[in-house]
């Protein structure tokens, strides 16, 4: 035995014959010659002794603040999953682990979170939504990640969008027989093949059932998106089915591609990568309510009314729409409903059921980007989707 | 997990523990015995004698009296990571006892090491057979530990301590390598006490730096002296017999760092207790 590292009781210890050497982590003062009898105050109650040979000083110092710094991850980890802690706390913690991390070396930590946090069943007081909330609103891609491995290592039965799942699975959704508007080019006919075209992102996903894309929401905001650039002037059709008024989703046109890096409103030349991609379409598209939450709710929280959403990111928000709504009757839950929307330039034309519900001019040039991306909101509840089939003009 | 209440401090236990995890009773505590002997009053008192007739002869006996009272006040403080005290304070819920305990299961020194038998060596002089018993703190006035043992300092309750604590005139090992003495030797006698004669021991110790003016903070800084190293700081020693639990706890010290991780940990510290209802402030 050369030398002693203890990460929980912060120091580092070179013995020699009568005497060590200490080394206190965050201490200005170098090593320490103590009796080795001092050690015993310094180690107690500690489980997490290394015992090194032949390691040279300036080595353990490295060892030292790798084993504190590994301490320290697990602690924020725990703080990041913790439903009791206030969210400012919680997203302190995921930026401080996001430091340690870059500071020790992601592989490192992994190392330890691996044998511990990654490699066992998360308790159900863990709260892993708010925690990729946390990664989430501070762009922290190293954090998401992490809690992406982690939510990947869980069992089966414990992941969010599965057991969601399994609840869509055992719905019998009538997907019927459909067929597109002469003129319209089918991008989802209802096949397995042409739903695994699609691309997921984000929290949650979209599962294939019965013939329709469902989406199965994993605590945050999802998106299926093709990755294909349609035209300026484009027209959408397509049979969505809500099974709950609680349920809530989103069609987009004319985004921004969710996998690449979105400009920042207003800063010429800068950029970044979203750490949910979900939530490219929803800041730089025009989005299209699909939700039946009762005639009582907010008419634009109710299906076919366009939504401007306060954005995250640093992206002002701006008044960009003008927008004429058409009182709308409940739609019935459980039943197909088609909804046609028309973009030539910056004028939208919606329609459900044939019906005009809403029609608006976009003024922001920072949304409904010419050439954009078609996607698709997985948020709350089992929307189905059918039937998706467009036409550029 | 049955709990039952314990009689003497009223907080829950597991009705498996033989004695209570937070006040250690019913149990014998050999500290106390060994430092409450007659020899070791005798020897003590003498040695604060000798330091009240010699703050008498330089004409700061007044001052003296203040300093020995002002020890009477002092309460245990054990200085901690604030990793270690998020996981004292979040021990018995779930997300964080399934954790802790995986985080270290992996990487435990085993049994009967070279490691167990240099501790073992080193404590059994101070501590012969209940070396793994003592939890070591330091005698403050204003609720901070010594800072390069961690930044938060557990602030215990005299009532859950007074029985089980004894107080040693400096860190207990670093004393023997400058007394001479070698590790297996027996401590002499005069340098350690039971609780409630630490302010004989602090008046023995500290009389002869007592001047004609003193104040709390310069008491403060008496007690709890930081070297220039580490093996030159300088307070009085508390060993507490049996287990520390944060109900043991009257309070929670934090003291500022500029470690980031820290710093967010100790914020938590800051949210977390209260909750449990043991208050925790910061140090300026």
């Amino acid at each position: 035995v050369r030398a002693l590292v203890s990460g929980r009781a912060r120091v580092a210890v070179q013995l020699a014959e009568r005497w060590a050497e200490v080394l206190f982590y965050g201490s200005e003062s170098d090593w320490n010659r103590v009796p080795l009898g001092y050690l015993s105050s310094l180690f107690a109650g500690v489980d997490d002794i290394r015992i090194l040979s032949d390691a040279q000083p300036a080595e353990l110092r490295r060892e030292l603040q790798s084993a504190v710094r590994k301490e320290q991850s697990l602690c924020l980890l725990l703080i990041l999953l913790d439903p009791e802690r206030s969210f400012e706390i919680r997203e302190q913690a995921a930026k401080a682990l996001d430091h340690v991390m870059r500071l020790v070396g992601e592989s490192d930590i992994y190392s330890v979170l691996l044998s511990t946090i990654l490699a066992h069943q998360l308790p159900g007081a863990a709260d892993l939504s708010g925690a990729f909330t946390a990664a989430e609103r501070n762009n922290l891609h190293t954090i998401w990640d992490l809690l992406a491995k982690m939510e990947a290592s869980q069992p089966q039965s414990l992941r969010l969008g599965t057991r969601n799942r399994r609840e869509v699975t055992a719905k019998p959704f009538d997907s019927g027989s459909f067929a597109p508007p002469p003129g319209y080019r089918l991008i989802f006919d209802g096949t397995e093949e042409s739903y695994k075209r699609w691309l997921t992102v984000g929290r949650g996903s979209f599962i294939f059932a019965d013939g329709a894309m469902v989406a199965c929401p994993g605590g945050g905001l999802g998106l299926a998106y093709l990755p294909e650039r349609f035209g300026f002037n484009v027209d959408l059709v397509l049979d969505f089915l809500l099974t709950s008024p609680t349920d809530d989703s989103s069609v987009f046109v004319n985004s921004l591609a969710p996998h690449e890096p979105v400009p920042f409103r207003g800063v010429p030349g800068a950029s970044h990568q979203y750490v949910n991609q979900a939530w490219v379409p929803v800041h730089t598209g025009i989005e299209i309510k699909v939700a039946e939450p009762g005639l009582g709710a907010a008419d634009d929280t109710r299906s076919g009314a366009v939504r401007v959403s306060n954005p995250l990111y640093h992206v002002q928000y701006t008044q960009s729409v003008e927008h004429l709504r058409t009182p709308m009757p409940e739609l019935a839950l459980n039943i197909w409903h088609r909804l046609s929307i028309s973009a030539r330039s910056n004028m939208f034309r919606i329609e459900i059921n044939g019906q005009l519900r809403s029609d608006f001019l976009n003024n922001d040039p920072y949304r409904g980007a010419p050439g954009g991306f078609i996607g698709l909101l997985a948020h709350r509840g089992n929307v189905a989707y059918r039937m998706i089939a467009v036409r550029s003009r | 997990v049955s709990l039952s209440t314990c009689p003497y401090c009223g907080f829950q236990v597991p009705v498996s523990q033989q004695r209570c995890t937070h006040c250690a009773r019913p149990s014998r505590f050999p500290n106390v015995e060994l430092a409450g002997t007659p020899v070791e009053h005798e020897a003590l008192s003498m040695r604060a004698a000798r330091s009240r007739h010699a703050a008498h002869e330089r004409g700061v006996a007044p001052a003296l009296r203040v300093l020995e009272e002002a020890i009477a006040r002092t309460r245990a403080v054990i200085a901690r990571p604030p990793t270690e005290v998020l996981r004292l304070s979040q021990s018995d819920r779930e997300i964080y006892a399934t954790y802790y305990q995986l985080s270290s299961a992996g990487v435990r020194v085993p049994e009967g090491n070279k490691w167990d038998t240099l501790r073992q060596m080193v404590d059994a002089a101070a501590f012969p057979g209940f070396e793994d018993e003592i939890r070591f703190g330091a005698l403050s006035l204003d609720g901070g530990g010594p800072a390069n043992y961690g930044v938060c300092g557990l602030v215990l309750r005299t009532d859950m301590i007074a029985h089980r604590a004894t107080v040693f005139e400096e860190n207990t090992v670093l004393w023997y390598g400058k007394a001479g003495f070698r590790p297996m030797d027996p401590l002499p006698a005069g340098y350690r006490t039971t609780w409630d004669r630490r302010q004989e021991l602090g008046v023995a110790k500290l009389g002869d730096r007592v001047a004609a003016q003193i104040d709390e903070p310069e008491i403060g800084r008496m007690l709890q002296r930081e070297g220039d190293t580490t093996g030159s700081d300088d307070f009085i020693e508390v060993h507490v017999f049996g287990p520390v639990t944060i109900r043991t706890c009257e309070e929670v010290t934090i003291r500022p760092t500029r470690d980031e991780a820290d710093a967010v940990i100790s914020r938590a510290v800051l949210e977390v207790l209260p909750m449990r209802e043991v208050p925790c402030r910061v140090l300026q």
